[in-house]
């Protein structure tokens, strides 16, 4: 079975073949727009949380928007 | 003789990336879905994202930290289900995955618990969790990418989670004596650098000549 496996692998999937299918989702995302950025570790360092919400950790679950 | 890991993940992950080109695109801007992303608002807009396992979510944001490397875009985050001391729904953080500016996965790393606020695991914890994460091929490009990720990255993730550990010790040791899990000016923890084709690589082609 495991000598199945690798010539079904070894045939199908070369080096080139894994750059080239990466290489085809480099796509250049679009930068986040700056107009409310704040340094995590800055800012938040006075307790005071995200500055969308009263108490939520600026990378936690809640939404927020939701408190 | 080359010894590697069982291809399942790897393959797994190898459709995925063969899926996004054909669509042109990247987990990035999947998850950003046509929109101009916003310093630190929380991509899908308005929503999570549910991958793997049921209960597991994530969100990408962008946002700029003290050890943001220069090319990083963005991150997700992942967290898994939990249930409190008090037997209440909530959240513990068990990731992060950095993203560059082209789409692609940089590094995985950990954070202190202030960042991500949710019940705090140690490592031994997380892994029987993150053990426990299983494909489902039902669900969206992006969320069969995610869980081929973290699937595949088991082991460098348990890594960057004893070392997170290790860390908060060392720290620890030292005499201020303050919750570290709380002190903001501690912000990363642990990290851990993605070759994404070098472990495709090792995972599938040097499969063919292993023995």
């Amino acid at each position: 079975m495991k000598y199945r496996s690798k010539i079904i692998m070894g045939s199908a999937i070369g080096l080139a073949t894994i750059a080239v299918a990466i290489d085809h989702t480099k796509h250049h995302v679009p930068e986040p727009s700056r107009s409310d950025i704040e340094i995590i570790g800055e800012e938040d360092a006075g307790g005071s949380g995200s500055p969308c919400s009263l108490d939520a950790a600026p990378c936690s679950m809640e939404s927020p928007c939701s408190m | 003789m080359t010894e590697v890991g069982s291809p399942g993940p790897a393959l797994a992950l190898y459709n995925c990336v063969l899926e996004l080109g054909e669509q042109n695109s990247n987990p990035v801007l999947q998850v950003l879905a046509g929109e101009t992303p916003v310093s630190k608002h929380k991509y899908p807009p308005g929503d999570h994202l549910e991958f793997g396992t049921e209960g597991w979510r994530a969100f990408y944001h962008s946002h700029t930290s003290p050890e943001q490397t220069v090319d990083e875009h963005g991150h997700f985050h992942l967290f898994a289900p939990v249930v409190d001391s008090v037997g209440k729904k909530s959240w513990t953080h068990v990731v992060a995955l950095s993203m560059d500016g082209e789409g692609q996965p940089l590094r995985w790393f950990t954070v202190n618990r202030w960042v991500t606020d949710g019940i705090w695991l140690g490592a031994g914890e997380l892994l029987q969790i993150l053990r426990a994460q299983q494909e489902k091929p039902s669900q969206s490009l992006l969320a069969r990418w995610l869980t081929a990720m973290v699937a595949l990255y088991k082991p460098e993730i348990e890594m960057v989670l004893f070392e997170r550990d290790r860390q908060l010790t060392r720290i620890n040791d030292s005499p201020s004596g303050a919750d570290i899990l709380e002190n903001r000016e501690i912000y990363l923890l642990a990290e851990k650098p993605i070759d994404l084709l070098a472990t495709l690589q090792s995972k599938l082609v040097n499969t063919a000549g292993s023995d």
